[in-house]
């Protein structure tokens, strides 16, 4: 048996916590910052201070923060020992924390008036660094710059780290906050989608440990786009997990989207168009969030027993998918 | 598990370009420090780095439209194909088979990221680069090389553990070709200069006004730097086949985290990730002739590394050098030039020097081989790597 997903979490604007997840009441908030968009899908419900408290916090942002929070949620449900690690996705970092820091730089009476704290929040390891330093995790400690890419990369590299026996169980999944400069970034790349602010994990191990599996990850497969047709090279990726699984298309009975618009949305439809799958789309309740695209996909299938698929498609030209068992 | 050995370098650093140029440089103990030009260094007193000057990069990217790579991604590029050209391997070979693609950076495109935070201060958010915006994300670099090299079916990551992230895409691609998950890994560290790492390290009093001096008792700091270098990494008994040449093999890898402080690291996990690197290698402390440490040069770095090296290796550890006195700190491709540099130094029987160095510090009780290169058969080398974070990894390499 493959590697299993025991336990999970989320923070989301649907609140904190898997069962404000399951909840999944559908919030977006208005919006009155200088954003270009006029809503977005906030984790409203997660304070900070109210949730870890004032020490250690104060110069903490949002994406060390939630990434600290929704592992904390996590932890009770789970053993942890020196070999448990952390495994994050990220797009880059907190772009909000790397601007303030520049913009302090560019504005201040002297170059190097900038708040030395933040910088450490500023590189994209924080968030990972941070939960790690806060839960006391001192196992592999890694951070994948995997874009919508996240999920898949988070769960291949987790899967290796227990293949090897360099981590007893990993913490897979990734962080995105909503900021002001992660709306115009994402505005500038021609994204129109609602933005949402999450973090979802999810508890990997080798089977057979005293939690009762959830789902079997049975296989990851991508592949990069290098001659522009992303709906082919999804659709080989996913005749890849089936067939290393011994499954043929027709049993697959839940499949998870990522893309909400554009060319990866039709690419996506078409390399999916052969499946008779219920398809589910995380977006519609928290928005688009961007990293954090591919663990809410992966807990949201985790109700629907049986295959279930969750694909994945980068502007950067890479794609894939993931073949779970959910078990009921 | 397989045997997985080293048979192609690239690198693109301060002191040289290429394999051969870059060893070179390394014997005769070159530095890369200059001036800043990367970015306007008004208002600092002093700003000295090692950056990386007359870069052509349509020399190697050629296939991938330069404006949709940062530089960055540009020097990974060019470093893979570097290795893919010194491991006598074609693009076409490699398309054939499953691959991995693991890149680690520190900041990614941070210097298009403070271009875009200028633009965003100073005239508004409207007015940012749509094109800069769009290759920004990190993953531009691992995917970058795939798409230049035309691999479709490769595992790409770029691995963003700050400045020990050379380190983990080298054991991430040792992993996965160990297990049979890859039949070959391009692996390896990039970083552009940006002002956001110099001005935060400056802030901390932790850059040096003129030359990087790790383990010196008068050393003031890091030097920023730039550069990429990528591994080519494959089963050794493909390589044999074929008949490459081969530099090392990587014995195995450790990596851990501190869980103790973001910027202060804890000497007893440090010690605890060589151990893990050294069981996993299969070799006992005796046997390591050489330690490349991380070696930053700053306070505070050189006495907890040494005195978690001593923990390890005892009073009388292996001689313990620092890449970093010659090509500052290149932040994610440190510790990738770093396994380069030792890959080299097996290959070709040296050991590369600590240059600008002056007065041992006592408190680092290491022999730091200063300032001049010497001969060496080495056949067992450790190649040390910390960040921000706690993040740990240490690879060991050697030739049996």
């Amino acid at each position: 048996m493959g590697p299993v997903i025991t336990a999970w979490s989320a923070i989301s604007s649907c609140g904190v916590g898997s069962a404000a997840f399951e909840a999944g009441l559908v919030r977006p908030s208005p919006l009155d910052d200088e954003s270009p968009g006029a809503k977005a899908f906030l984790a409203s419900d997660f304070v900070v201070r109210e949730a870890l408290g004032t020490k250690g916090t104060g110069s903490m942002d949002r994406s060390s923060a939630l990434a600290v929070g929704v592992v904390g949620e996590l932890l009770p449900a789970v053993d942890v020992d020196a070999r448990t690690g952390v495994v994050l996705g990220t797009t880059s970092g907190s772009s909000q924390t790397q601007l303030e820091f520049t913009r302090d730089s560019l504005t201040r009476r002297k170059p190097y008036f900038v708040n030395p704290a933040s910088m450490p929040f500023a590189l994209m390891n924080s968030a990972a660094g941070q939960a790690a330093i806060w839960h006391k995790l001192t196992g592999p400690n890694t951070t994948i710059a995997g874009g919508r890419m996240s999920g898949l990369s988070v769960l291949r590299y987790g899967a290796r780290l227990l293949a090897t026996g360099r981590s007893s169980g990993v913490v897979c999944g990734a962080v995105e906050e909503y900021s002001p400069t992660r709306a115009w970034l994402e505005h500038h790349r021609g994204a129109t989608t609602v933005l949402g602010e999450g973090a979802a994990v999810v508890f990997l191990e080798p089977a057979g440990t005293a939690r009762p599996p959830l789902a079997e990850v049975l296989g990851v497969a991508t592949r990069v786009a290098v001659d522009g047709g992303a709906a082919g090279a999804l659709a080989a990726c996913l005749c890849r997990v089936l067939e290393r699984a011994g499954a043929e298309a027709e049993d697959v009975r839940t499949v998870a989207v990522s893309a909400q618009e554009g060319e990866l949305a039709d690419a996506e439809r078409t390399a999916l168009a052969r499946l008779r799958a219920s398809v589910v789309d995380p977006a519609e309740v928290i928005g688009d969030v961007g990293a954090a695209t591919g663990p809410f996909q992966v807990v949201t299938l985790l109700r629907s027993p049986g295959l279930a698929v969750a694909t994945a498609l980068d502007p950067d030209g890479t794609v894939g998918c993931v073949l779970l068992r959910v078990l009921s | 598990m397989r045997r997985v050995v080293i048979t192609g370098i690239g690198v693109v650093s301060s002191i040289g370009t290429g394999a051969a140029a870059f060893a070179r440089a390394l014997r005769e103990g070159r530095s890369g420090a200059r001036p800043i030009g990367a970015f306007d260094t008004t208002g600092f007193a002093h700003a000295t780095g090692c950056e990386v000057v007359g870069f052509e990069p349509e020399r190697w990217v050629r296939n991938v439209p330069l404006d949709e790579v940062g530089r960055a991604a540009r020097f990974a590029i060019a470093s893979a194909r570097m290795a893919l050209d010194d491991a006598a391997l074609t693009e076409e070979e490699l398309r054939r088979r499953p691959g991995l693609v693991s890149i680690g950076t520190t900041d990614g495109g941070s210097d298009d990221g403070e271009r875009l935070a200028a633009s965003y201060v100073h005239s508004g958010p409207e007015s940012m680069d749509p094109v800069a915006a769009r290759r920004l994300p990190a993953s531009t670099l691992a995917t970058g090389v795939a798409r230049e090299l035309g691999l479709s079916d490769v595992d790409v990551s770029t691995i963003a553990t700050a400045c020990a992230a050379g380190n983990y895409a080298i054991g991430n691609g040792f992993d996965a070709v160990r297990t049979g998950e890859a039949d070959f890994a391009l692996c390896g560290g990039a970083d552009a200069m940006c002002r956001m790492t110099f001005t935060g390290f400056y802030r901390l009093g932790a850059v040096d006004p003129d030359g990087c001096r790790p383990f010196d008792v008068n050393r003031r700091g890091i030097l920023t730097g730039e550069g990429g270098a990528v591994l080519l990494l494959e089963p050794l008994e493909s390589a044999l086949e074929r008949g490459a040449r081969v530099y090392a093999e990587i014995l195995g890898y450790g990596l851990n985290c501190d869980a103790h402080h973001q910027v202060a690291p804890d000497g007893d996990s440090v010690r605890r990730c060589m151990e893990l690197a050294l069981a996993d290698a299969g070799v006992g402390p005796g046997e390591v002739d050489l330690i490349s440490a991380h070696g930053t040069g700053t306070k505070a770095n050189d006495v907890t590394e040494c005195g978690a090296i001593r923990g390890a290796f005892g009073d009388r550890p292996p001689r313990t050098v620092s890449v970093k006195s010659m090509l500052g700190h290149t932040m994610g491709a440190a510790s990738a030039l770093g396994a380069a540099a030792c890959a080299l130094g097996i290959e070709h029987g040296f050991i590369p020097p600590t240059i600008n160095h002056t007065e041992k510090d006592p408190d680092c009780g290491i022999d730091c081989v200063p300032n001049t290169a010497v001969e060496a058969e080495l056949r067992v080398v450790q190649n040390n790597a910390l960040a921000f974070g706690g993040n740990n990894a240490v690879v060991v390499l050697g030739k049996r």
